[in-house]
């Protein structure tokens, strides 16, 4: 295939010629200058259409941005107390007595409950569960305190 | 020197001379003019299509980032705007058989395009007429502005390789155009 490099100025004179003569016979319309510089003058007037002021309206452009960044920031201020609140929703209900005192709020006790949740997983890690399970049902059959409660219970337990 | 005027004249413009933008407009206006009467072919629309090639490069001056010559950056935009034009009036070029268009042999395009007589000269004018946009334009940069492939690209949008093709498709076109035309 033949190829259009840049410097082949000789080639193709026919053609060349064309557009030249083609050229040539183009006539400007008349005033066309003056109409299109009165258009841009127009144009320069009417704000943020400049150059210059368009400069400034990416300026103000920014706005939105910094204000997306602004809400963004304290999103992620927020989000953790906000999933902490959430975590702590969990164990409502829970307190700590100090010194006969009881404490139910869960914010100020937050530490004795993540001590607390971490000991029991401490607890469960280090028992077997079926050393668990057989304690649980020695516990329910020493506070069951008759004969006749007791044979039931170790009935249905056997089941 | 004059590619040092452009920026100095842009420089202006920017800074709020809206008059300097007339050097521009004088240096550019005839070329955008020709290019845009060879896209949409007819004179009307093509003085308002250059209206509108320089009021939006005037609006967008401050964007211009040098990255091809000033030339090249209103072309683009006097490209996209008569592209535009033409999708709204939904013209379209002559259908030209692509077979027959590669039947042609480049010894066959290059004596076509060669021949400087005045019958060959005006057969020419006429086929340019029936040219898809891109391939006029391409055409026009190449031969008439002589625009380098890389110029050419930035204008369409395109590759260099695409311009490179498109450019040797067309000449077989216009061979194409002449020889059916005899």
């Amino acid at each position: 295939m033949k190829t259009m490099t840049d410097n082949n100025s000789t080639h193709d004179k026919a053609l060349r010629m064309a557009l030249q003569r083609e050229q040539g016979r183009m006539k400007l319309p008349d005033g066309m200058s003056e109409r299109i510089m009165a258009v841009v003058r127009e144009q320069a007037k009417a704000p943020n259409a400049s150059p210059e002021e368009k400069k400034h309206s990416f300026i103000v452009r920014w706005w939105p941005v910094a204000a997306a960044a602004a809400v963004l920031a304290v999103g992620l201020i927020l989000l953790p107390r906000l999933t902490e609140r959430r975590e702590l929703a969990r164990y409502e209900g829970s307190f700590v007595e100090v010194e006969g005192q009881r404490l139910d709020n869960l914010h100020a006790i937050r530490a004795d409950i993540r001590e607390a949740l971490t000991m029991a997983d401490i607890a469960e890690a280090g028992i077997p569960k079926a050393d668990v399970a057989q304690e649980a049902e020695q516990e329910i059959m020493q506070a069951a305190d008759d004969t006749e409660l007791q044979n039931l219970l170790e009935r249905m337990l056997n089941e | 020197m004059a590619k040092t005027d452009d920026t100095r004249v842009i420089q202006q413009v920017v800074g709020g001379d809206v008059n300097a933008f007339a050097y521009l407009l004088e240096r550019y206006e005839a070329k955008v003019y020709g290019l845009v009467v060879r896209l949409v072919g007819n004179n009307v629309e093509a003085e308002d299509l250059v209206q509108e090639t320089f009021v939006q490069a005037y609006t967008h001056l401050s964007d211009y980032r040098e990255e091809a010559d000033f030339g090249s950056w209103l072309y683009r935009i006097a490209y996209n705007a008569a592209l535009m034009h033409l999708r709204r009036r939904r013209s379209v070029a002559l259908p030209i058989d692509e077979r027959l268009a590669d039947s042609i042999t480049d010894e066959e395009a290059d004596r076509t395009l060669n021949e400087v007589t005045e019958t060959r000269i005006a057969q020419l004018e006429e086929a340019l007429t029936h040219l898809a946009p891109d391939d006029r334009t391409a055409i026009t940069l190449f031969y008439l502005e002589e625009r380098s492939t890389r110029e050419i690209a930035y204008v369409l949008g395109t590759t260099v390789t695409n311009v490179t093709t498109r450019l040797y498709r067309a000449r077989k076109r216009l061979s194409l155009l002449i020889k059916n035309a005899q």
